[in-house]
């Protein structure tokens, strides 16, 4: 399976979906107007990568802002890896957020509220 | 007084961060959030309040863009959309005006009516309900972006019907973001 890379642009985050060591990324700000044709493809890839993954899944979330309509395809993403992790697959994530934004630990902790996944609150070193 | 000093002293005096009028289209919400955050990080501003009037921003210019996307108006009245972004030293002012179809303000104002009767809880609730289940925002009467704001914005939604003609109204919205530190809460 390919990984998926995709670069940052204005309104969307950078993509580093890593297949061979499982490592995923989404860094930077999603304020897509269109969040169905940005997330869509990333959500069909790890469907695609949850039938085979590799032994450790880690995923990073570090984005500055995002837009409401991104939020719901962020909570696409962790059911994915939940999913996974309730077929007992090893699934890390890790949400990071820089020490004054409050709102984006508090984003992270309302996900976390949400799916039955452990997420990692990790504060971004200034 | 020269129109050049009417203008400055209009800036000075309403604090005015930025200000557009005209479409608001994808291009506008991608520079004019730039702008606003450019001009918000010179000033020193703290990284928690400079996201919060971002996020605030980018929905409310997105609310407008999507009115348009999902109905069409006459061209010249999309033309009028504005934007202004104030800085007092106690707070930032987001403010955006729109026109929409006269039948839909009934509607729009319910809704946030609705979201300014809610408390600090119930939207955080509302919120986790509908971010789970997008189609309880129908029944809700608020979709998340209205609630998004509502939770960010430390006030009540200000907001203003202005009747242009018998099919179209001017529809104005202001969210405010307090400065002082110890008045900041999700």
């Amino acid at each position: 399976m390919e990984s998926l890379i995709i670069e940052s642009t204005n309104k969307t985050p950078k993509v580093f979906f890593n297949a061979l060591n499982g490592k995923m990324e989404l860094v930077g700000r999603s304020i897509p107007e269109n969040s169905f044709q940005f997330y869509e493809p990333l959500l069909q890839w790890l469907d695609e990568y949850a039938k085979s993954p590799q032994d450790q899944t880690t995923f990073t979330f570090k984005l500055d802002y995002f837009n409401t309509s991104s939020s719901m395809y962020i909570l696409g993403i962790l059911k994915k890896l939940e999913k996974m992790h309730l077929e007992g697959k090893n699934v890390k994530v890790f949400w990071y957020y820089d020490a004054e934004d409050e709102d984006m630990l508090q984003t992270g902790e309302d996900l976390r509220q949400i799916v039955k996944i452990p997420i990692e609150m990790t504060e971004l070193e200034s | 007084m020269s129109a050049i000093e009417r203008y400055y002293q209009l800036i000075q005096n309403e604090k005015i961060l930025i200000c557009y009028k005209g479409v608001i289209d994808s291009d506008a919400v991608c520079y004019l959030t730039r702008l606003t955050e450019k001009n918000i990080s010179s000033s020193g501003e703290r990284l928690a309040i400079r996201k919060k009037v971002i996020n605030i921003l980018v929905e409310a210019l997105q609310n407008v863009l999507n009115y348009f996307a999902e109905e069409s108006l006459d061209k010249s009245l999309e033309n009028e959309s504005f934007v202004i972004v104030t800085c007092t030293k106690q707070e930032y002012e987001i403010t955006t005006g729109n026109y929409i179809s006269a039948h839909r303000m009934k509607t729009l104002k319910k809704r946030i009516d609705n979201v300014n009767m809610m408390s600090a809880e119930d939207l955080q609730k509302v919120y986790l309900d509908i971010l789970e289940n997008p189609k309880v925002s129908i029944n809700r009467g608020a979709g998340l972006g209205l609630i998004d704001m509502a939770r960010r914005t430390q006030n009540k939604i200000n907001y203003a019907f202005n009747e242009y003609d018998q099919e179209h109204i001017l529809f104005m919205m202001s969210m405010t973001v307090g400065r002082v530190k110890d008045t900041v809460t999700f």
